[in-house]
């Protein structure tokens, strides 16, 4: 074993890389990843399907073992440690109860495996039950409660042992809206209250955001973005992650030279534009800028010539606290996506058809390379 | 309304009878029938060259588990029967529980297999069924008598001086009874096994449950219906048995099955045959409602 005890690290993957088959037909699910998740974080590993979150989950629980690279627990290399030797637990997408045992014996039966005493398990228990607030249902069987009450038992289980790691795999795909919201911040609480290190995964970006202190975006085996909801959703690395995280619009753009404003860049349709970049844009590099649909503001179209883009409203969708426009750009540059905040008093002054003009602050938008 | 209701209830319900009407009669000619008539016989005296005397005794069930003394018609317990009845009982409920050691790790494995292969290794295990069970046993006798291939291995390899009697042993029975009825235990372990939701295995693990905890807190516990289905159709067919104890134990064995039959044959004795098949009968029903009553509750308090 390595020891490399980085103090605040609970996980460390290095270089690791997971290739299921062999011969002709395998499949490189995670290729070379290299990642730290910190101690007492809510981690989230975001990618749509078959970019190998699972897999990269089922190495950190063990029930993979990496082609090649290393994974460290508190600085101990764990890469071919069995499941039943790691102080990990798992949430399972479709839970894994125990169909038969009671609810109490689903959530004890890790500390009865640890061989503790019987008065610990039975306070242990009820304590986790007290948490999930399930006591009422202790004795009964895991087919005789509902779903939601399935997940917050295999939670209790998960962490009645007090895991350093607790894995959940798309743990609350299999719930409705609004009991998906709820265990959203149960969660949450649970983690903040427990201080357990949770890797959380999902194919949904909103439930990332909303629940992460960092987020790792993932799409075909590789890592694409580590960082906080803030910094992911504000500033994507690449046009993947902005295109994933959120919706977005692409409008094309081009270098030009650099004056007292900062990068200017050559929007089609409007003309020269400062935008703050982190990197330079060489003159007549292609770029995309991106704007997201709230940063969009539509009116009328008015007579102001200025830097403004135009076009016809092709659909107005009324979704609640807000409403959504597609707008056909009248540069032939495609549609845009615009979200506007309703107000209780306000008649939808903007219905298809309309003319309008699309304007944005150029700080909220971001250029990406071509 | 309602009387229109309950004449549609009632056209339904004579329609159910009419629709399981050939089933009852098949059970009834098959299977009630028959049964009566043993009950019936058991309480009779045997006739002079079989068949029965139309004189009511209980003769026949008093001998099932006494000897009456030829000459002061004293009453001891019954040896031979005794042994004959606790012979049949052992040897059956060991090749029951050989059958699920050997069974259940074979079910597990092809169970594990990938679907393509599953189907493969269950046809071999039907493979057996399709010769002729005489000619099975025949072939066991002539692996295990004193001068077949397994005593000769033995004696080449110098690992004994002497052929090993294993032929005409209870032994010997009881391996042909395990050979004979070892499918009947893979197939329906194999069944509940097949259905057992891998994830589960993942979670025990998951929770610090070793591989052999696994086994005994998840596996085993879940696919009790099929070791139970299993061990019920090793169980009857092994304790009736009557071709295994003749060919294998040599006629000095013998087993409840041929003991029933030498009572309707050579024993010229109806009444004590059908009493002692009627004890069979209940053996096999006292043993099922506790195996099945102890399983469950089993089940129950281990959870
Ligand atoms: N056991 C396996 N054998 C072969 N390929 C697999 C296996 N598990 C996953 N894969 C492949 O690895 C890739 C990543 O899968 P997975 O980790 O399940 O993705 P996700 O959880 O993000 O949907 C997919 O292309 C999938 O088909
Ligand atoms: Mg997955």
């Amino acid at each position: 074993m390595t020891g490399e005890i980085t103090p605040g690290v609970a996980i460390r993957l290095k270089k690791v890389t997971k290739t299921y088959g062999s011969g002709n037909g395998t499949v490189a699910a995670v290729k070379s990843t290299t990642l730290d998740i910190f101690k007492n974080e809510f981690f989230t590993l975001l990618g749509p399907s078959g970019c190998g979150k699972t897999t990269l989950l089922r190495l950190i629980g063990g029930f993979e073992y990496p082609t090649t690279g290393t994974i460290l627990l508190d600085g101990q290399d764990i890469a071919s440690v069995p499941p039943f030797r790691r102080p990990i637990n798992t949430v399972f997408q479709n839970y894994a109860l125990f169909p038969h045992m009671t609810v109490a014996e689903n959530i004890g039966f890790g500390l009865r495996m640890l061989k503790r005493s019987r008065d610990e398990i039975a306070a242990r228990v009820d304590e986790m039950l007290k948490l999930v607030r399930l006591e009422h249902l202790s004795g009964r069987r895991t087919a005789q409660i509902s779903g939601g009450q399935q997940q917050r038992v295999a939670l209790a289980r998960a962490l009645a042992s007090e895991p350093k790691v607790l894995l959940l795999d798309e743990s609350l795909s299999a719930l409705d809206y609004k009991l998906r919201k709820e265990m959203q911040m149960e969660l949450k609480s649970l983690q903040a209250a427990t201080g357990i290190t949770f890797i959380f995964v999902t194919h949904d970006q909103e439930e990332a955001l909303t629940m992460s202190d960092r987020v790792a975006v993932l799409s075909s085996g590789e890592i694409m973005q580590v960082g906080t909801p803030h910094e992911v959703y504000n500033r994507p690395a690449n046009r993947f992650v902005a295109n994933f995280v959120g919706e977005t619009n692409f409008l094309q753009g081009r270098g030009l030279n650099p004056d007292a404003r900062g990068t200017m860049i050559d929007l089609q349709g409007i003309g020269a534009v400062a935008i703050p970049t982190k990197d330079t844009v060489a003159p007549g590099a292609l770029v995309n800028i991106v704007v997201r649909p709230e940063h969009l503001r539509i009116s009328p179209l008015s007579q102001e010539p200025a830097t403004q883009l135009t076009g016809s409203v092709k659909t107005v969708s009324f979704c609640g606290p807000e409403t959504q426009y597609t707008v056909e750009l009248s540069n032939g540059s495609g549609l845009l996506l615009v979200r506007k905040y309703n107000t209780p008093d306000e008649n939808p002054s903007i219905a298809v058809g309309d003319q309008v003009s699309v304007k944005f602050t150029p700080n909220t938008a971001q250029v990406l390379p071509g | 309304m309602a009387s229109l209701e309950s004449t549609r209830l009632k056209t339904e319900s004579r329609t159910r009878w009419l629709l399981i009407s050939p089933a009852m009669l098949v059970v009834i000619i098959g299977a009630i029938a028959p049964l009566l008539v043993i009950v019936i016989f058991s309480f009779l005296t045997p006739g002079p060259t079989g068949g029965v005397n139309f004189t009511p005794s209980f003769d026949a069930w008093t001998r099932v588990l006494f000897d009456r003394d030829l000459f002061d018609d004293t009453l001891t317990l019954s040896g031979t029967n005794l042994e004959i009845l606790l012979r049949s009982l052992t040897l059956s409920l060991a090749t029951t529980f050989l059958c699920l050691l050997v069974g259940f790790p074979t079910a597990y494995f092809i169970a594990t297999r990938n679907p393509l292969n599953r189907e493969v290794w269950l046809l071999l295990v039907t493979v057996p069924f399709w010769t002729n069970l005489l000619i099975r046993t025949f072939a066991i006798q002539d692996l295990i008598r004193n001068e077949g291939i397994i005593n000769t291995l033995l004696l080449k390899a110098g690992l004994i001086s002497a052929p090993i009697q294993i032929l005409f042993t209870n032994f010997a029975i009881c391996l042909g009874l395990v050979y004979v009825y070892l499918p009947l235990m893979i197939l329906p372990v194999y069944a509940s096994l097949e259905r057992l939701d891998r994830n589960l295995l993942e979670a025990a693990s998951d929770l610090y449950a070793r591989p052999f905890k696994v086994l005994w807190e998840v596996i085993v516990p879940l696919s009790k219906p099929g070791i139970i289905a299993g061990s019920i159709l090793v169980f009857i067919p092994s304790i009736g048995t009557y071709v295994t104890p003749i060919l294998l134990g040599g006629g000095r064995n013998l087993m409840i099955g041929n003991y029933i039959e030498l009572q309707f044959g050579q024993g010229r004795d109806w009444p004590f045959g059908s009493a002692i098949s009627l004890t069979l009968m209940g053996i096999v029903m006292v043993a099922l409602l506790i195996y099945i009553r102890h399983g469950d509750t089993r089940g129950h308090e281990h959870g």
